[in-house]
């Protein structure tokens, strides 16, 4: 018992030593050249709901991605800010730069650490004109001067400085997905999809206790707090011995649809809602193609 | 920090990470059994529910298949349209939800808003029944499927989805 208590206070220690004397010195900071690249906002529009950018950051009642959304974890509530283009509460005075920082190195517009509630650790493999024209989008939005709520968690626990650790222990920022070039293109955009805008492993991967996803157990399904909803696997091997096919899948992602005839309902009715069924049927078939890795 | 490599802080932080969520103790896998058999109104209820899912499953299957029939999508759209609204209304008795059923207790404290989603998946079935060709049929299906989950979001428990 003791042995464990020390073992416990000497890794807090650690830790805590770490956040305070090494964590300035290493905080992944790179800067992402965005130089001549301009965004379109109707592509813009697609990959906000490809994204599915709405399901944390339009509340009920609220304009268009003026924030409100109550992200219950077990670390607490967070809320997803105003991303409209206000100059006060919204995105206003963000360069197109500083917002491919937040997608692509998880930092905010001072350089601080995000919160990994916002998924840039799939983000961060969003191609750049792809954060272009998601900028583009945004902007062209109606502003909302709806202020953003404060985030109701421990602020020791989590302060920024914290925070700079854990990307330091469990974030590559802008790391590009793994190159296959056997696969074909309908793979290679399911691919994109799934791990980088579509950021399916953020409920779909299983986390450890610091909440970082367990990238070698990729897809495997999860419990998702508050209410401990059992998320399935979908790796490929999982859905094989699932039996999934790819017309079930597809009627799966694109309408909710279960093979039994059955509807979802969970957070994954929210997400066919807000994205999936609005989505190409070329991208529902890249999806269907990379996950059953055809 | 003189002397230590980024990489040596790196693989330390990782250690600790990796070892305190052990040690603090792993998180206990609630699971419940399978529970008692459904009787009375959530048997009747689960039945009318079924019903519904054949018919989804035969509007499925032509849409799906080469031979598209748009007689099957109007028959089975209109059992759909016939058995929504009030009727399922019917079967959701104030405080119906004994185990082993799925429905949750805001389907009475938010009652209102559940009449709206049962209505609307009559609206959406209506619309099916109507449909012509297999575009317009496909698209009416997704809006009434999408009706299907909406109200399971809100007012069932939800399970795994495999
Ligand atoms: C107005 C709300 C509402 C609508 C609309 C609705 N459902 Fe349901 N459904 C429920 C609720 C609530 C339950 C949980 C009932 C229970 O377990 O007691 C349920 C359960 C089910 C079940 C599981 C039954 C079982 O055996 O446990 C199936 C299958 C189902 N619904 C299919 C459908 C289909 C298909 C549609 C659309 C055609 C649909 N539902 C539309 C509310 C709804």
């Amino acid at each position: 018992m003791l042995k464990r208590l020390t073992l416990v206070t000497g890794t807090a220690a650690v830790l805590i030593f770490g956040a305070l004397t090494l964590a300035p010195s290493f905080t992944p900071q790179q800067d992402i050249d965005m130089t001549g690249l301009v965004g379109d906002p109707a592509r813009g529009g697609y990959l906000l709901k490809l994204a599915g950018c709405a399901d944390c950051h339009t509340g009920e009642g609220q304009m268009p991605f003026a924030g409100g959304v109550a992200l219950k974890t077990q670390f607490g509530i967070f809320y997803g800010p105003n991303i409209t283009p206000d100059k006060e509460a919204g995105l206003g005075n963000w360069s197109q730069a500083d917002f491919a920082n937040a997608m692509l190195n998880g930092k905010g517009r001072h350089g601080e650490s995000l919160y990994p509630v916002f998924p840039y650790t799939s983000y961060k493999s969003v191609d750049r004109q792809d954060v272009a024209d998601l900028w583009a989008a945004l902007m062209s939005l109606e502003p909302s001067a709806t202020p953003s709520k404060p985030h109701d968690i421990n602020a020791f626990l989590f302060s920024r400085r914290s925070l700079a650790i854990w990307q330091i222990l469990f974030f590559r920022p802008n790391e590009p997905l793994p190159a296959k070039p056997q696969k074909s293109d309908t793979w290679k955009r399911g691919q994109y999809i799934v791990n980088g805008p579509g950021h399916c492993g953020e409920c779909h991967t299983p986390r450890n206790g610091f909440g970082a996803r367990d990238e070698k157990r990729l897809l495997a399904g999860a419990t998702l707090p508050p209410k401990n909803e059992k998320v399935p696997a979908i790796s490929t091997a999982a859905l094989i011995e699932n039996g999934w096919t790819r017309e079930d899948l597809g009627w799966a992602l694109k309408f909710g649809l279960l093979p039994d005839g059955d509807v979802m309902g969970g957070s994954m009715g929210d997400v066919i809602e807000g994205s999936l069924s609005q989505l190409t049927d070329e991208d529902i078939d890249a999806i269907v193609t990379y996950l059953l890795n055809e | 920090m003189s002397g230590l490599s980024p990489r040596t802080v790196q693989r330390t932080l990782i250690a600790c990470a990796i070892t305190l969520p052990l040690i603090t103790g792993a998180s206990v896998w609630a699971h419940s059994g399978d529970g008692p058999e459904p009787t009375g109104i959530v048997k009747e209820r689960m039945e009318a529910m079924k019903g519904l899912k054949d018919a989804l499953i035969a509007i499925k299957t032509t849409l799906g298949s080469d031979d598209f029939d748009q007689q099957i999508v109007s028959e089975n759209a209109k059992k759909i349209s016939a058995a929504s609204g009030a009727p399922l209304l019917k079967f959701f008795p104030q405080g119906s939800n004994e185990a082993p059923s799925e429905a949750l207790d805001n389907i009475w404290t938010d009652w209102e808003n559940f009449k709206i989603k049962a209505e609307l998946l009559k609206t959406k079935a209506d619309a099916l029944a109507v449909a012509e060709g297999k575009e317009a049929s496909m698209a009416a299906f997704g809006e009434m499927a999408q009706s299907c989950g909406g109200c399971h979001k809100t007012y069932r428990l939800q399970k795994e989805n495999q």
